[in-house]
């Protein structure tokens, strides 16, 4: 079966997966003849790459954009990444018998969490933590985060692939969805809501994208929904004046001020609590400073660096936010600037070629979590390595963020292939005998286990 | 309407995506495409196509039924394809299509269903 690429939503380390239809004659001769090994030049292997596979990795980067950019994604990454070191460190204090680790993390589950999102007919909506909870609706969705996440990559999908006349049409995204695998039933939902597909085309990607300004991305959606419903759908004269311009209208400020009139539970960034507390907003040039909140400091080594970065420049050229809420009208050369200026740190690059053979290559590797934590390049590339091994190993045992299916090795006769603690490991070696990952975890649990690694830490 | 449902492995978006970019906007309207996507598992991953069920017209069951064929002549990792037909019969037009389609091909398997709609054709 495929294994799908997909950005780990608290690591956020891409894992992209080429699978062998998608591996022509002449990438096969290049993987073959370059022995591609990490630190290689990854430009030719790009060159080669099916549409698919670039289509894919636009998606994953979009995915890699929203950790940047959303601050609940952002202090989800945060705080989830000092969960899964802080369950490491308890795991190896208990047995340093890895392979028999077992645990649960409902906070890392907070992505996943059903709430219920429910319309009538004539600008009715509402939200609610239980299905059916809305009388008389003639529609109801499920809504998560994550799927919040990806109907948002889905439409930032279909904008960089369409044309400015295109870009609007809801026949071209219909004839797209049936073009393309996407996710797009919120899409779906919402555009049912609003009793008009173009409007919901022009304007549901900032408004998804504003919702991650909150605590509660599903609550703040409805309610931005509801607000669009209002404005633009009984059309008062600010809707209809708005409308009337072209594309890209200021749709971010928009929903931004929509954003601050809400009556929020507690003050901004009150809370480091991944499952719950008050609804408030959040601030996402707070948490790229170090977080605040209950819990803490929080920085994440892979998203830290280019965040900050990112909050700083977009501060004087505020056309970056248009990567996230219209891609499409940036235009090829500004996108591929950022794509190359904000790219993920980590990314991880497995060949499917088949006969025991495949290749994963790691590129990217550079200044993960810089200007926080400034490290050398060898200490860098093992703290990568360290991070990979630990967090491979507590998704398998939480079973968190974790597709069964997900590997980066394709050796069958390893002792450590079942159970597959390593599924994030990346350094595969073409003879498994001289894999690193048991020695390298093995070291992580003994340090973990001295009396004095706290303090250390 | 009739509906054809396609499974082929880890091959099925490809050949879905081969079909339906060859078909021309017009007849593309009037077909609807339904993924059936495995499930994310927590991650923030691209959609995996696991099967298609295209809703078409008996005319652009025959036009798609040879693109399939098309696709076929160019496979050499497929394993299986699974096509499940609804809503039409082996002796239409579109049905021979089908079984020209699974005689030409060991790895093709071809089966006629009733339709879920009770008010469109039967099948065999």
């Amino acid at each position: 079966m495929a294994i799908r690429s997909h950005v780990d939503p608290c690591l956020f380390v891409v894992f992209m997966h080429v699978q062998r239809p998608q591996i022509g004659e002449e990438l096969d001769e290049l993987l073959a003849a370059l022995r591609v090994r990490h630190g290689d030049p990854v430009q030719p292997i790009f060159e080669r790459l099916h549409e698919r596979s670039h289509q894919v990795f636009f998606h994953e980067s979009y995915h890699f954009w929203q950790g940047l950019r959303l601050p609940f994604l952002y202090r989800y990454a945060s705080l989830a990444f000092r969960t899964m070191f802080i369950a490491f460190r308890k795991l190896s204090e208990q047995t340093d018998e890895f392979l028999t680790w077992d645990c649960l993390l409902p906070e890392l589950h907070r992505l996943d969490i059903d709430t219920y999102a429910a319309f009538a007919r004539g600008g009715r909506i509402s939200w609610s933590g239980t299905a059916r909870a809305m009388a008389g609706a003639d529609r109801e969705i499920q809504l998560t985060p994550l799927g919040l996440l990806e109907c948002a990559a889905s439409l930032a999908e279909f904008q960089v692939m369409t044309t400015d006349a295109e870009r609007v049409h809801p026949d071209a995204l219909r004839r797209w969805a049936k073009r393309n695998p996407s996710y797009l039933e919120i899409f779906d939902f919402a555009a049912d809501f609003l009793e008009d597909r173009t409007l919901a085309l022009r304007c549901l990607l900032p408004l998804i994208n504003a919702s991650f300004t909150t605590s509660h991305p599903e609550r703040t959606f409805v309610e931005l929904l509801a607000r669009t419903w209002s404005t633009f759908v009984r059309r008062s004269k600010l809707g209809t004046e708005f409308l009337a311009q072209p594309e890209p209208c200021r749709w971010r400020e928009l929903f931004m001020l929509w954003v601050s009139k809400i009556e929020f539970e507690a003050k901004d960034d009150s809370s480091g609590d991944i499952l719950g507390g008050p609804y408030h907003r959040l601030n996402l040039r707070n948490w790229v400073r170090g977080g605040v909140g209950e819990g803490g400091q929080a920085v994440h080594p892979f998203l830290a660096g280019r965040a900050l970065e990112w909050e700083e420049a977009a501060a004087a050229n505020p056309i970056l936010e248009w990567a996230l809420d219209m891609p499409g009208w940036m235009g090829s050369d500004s996108l591929q600037q950022i794509r190359s200026t904000f790219d993920p740190p980590v990314t991880v690059l497995r060949f499917h070629t088949g006969e025991q053979a495949d290749r994963v290559i790691l590129f990217g590797m550079g200044d993960i979590a810089r200007p926080v934590v400034e490290l050398d390049p060898s200490s860098m590339r093992g703290a990568i390595a360290d991070i990979v091994t630990m967090y491979g190993a507590v998704r398998r045992a939480s079973g968190a963020h974790f597709d069964a299916f997900q590997r980066t090795c394709h050796h069958r006769g390893c002792p450590f292939y079942e159970k597959n603690y390593c599924n994030a490991y990346v350094i595969i070696p073409e003879d498994h005998a001289r894999c690193g990952f048991p020695a390298r975890i093995d070291s992580l649990i003994q340090t973990w286990r001295k009396p004095d690694a706290h303090a250390s830490a | 309407m009739p509906t054809l449902r396609l499974e082929a492995g880890d091959l099925t978006e490809e050949l879905l995506r081969f079909v339906t970019a060859e078909l021309d906007d017009a007849t593309l309207d009037q077909i609807e495409v339904e993924r059936t996507r495995r499930a994310s598992e927590g991650l923030a991953s691209e959609p995996l196509t696991a099967a298609a069920t295209l809703t078409l017209a008996t005319t652009a069951v025959v036009a798609v039924t040879r693109l399939i064929e098309r696709w076929l002549e160019k496979q050499r990792q497929l394993e299986t394809l699974t096509i499940v037909a609804e809503g039409f019969t082996e002796s239409d037009e579109a049905g021979r299509e089908l079984a020209k389609l699974a005689a030409s091909h060991a790895n093709v398997s071809v089966k006629h269903e009733l339709s879920k709609e009770p008010w469109v054709g039967g099948n065999r």
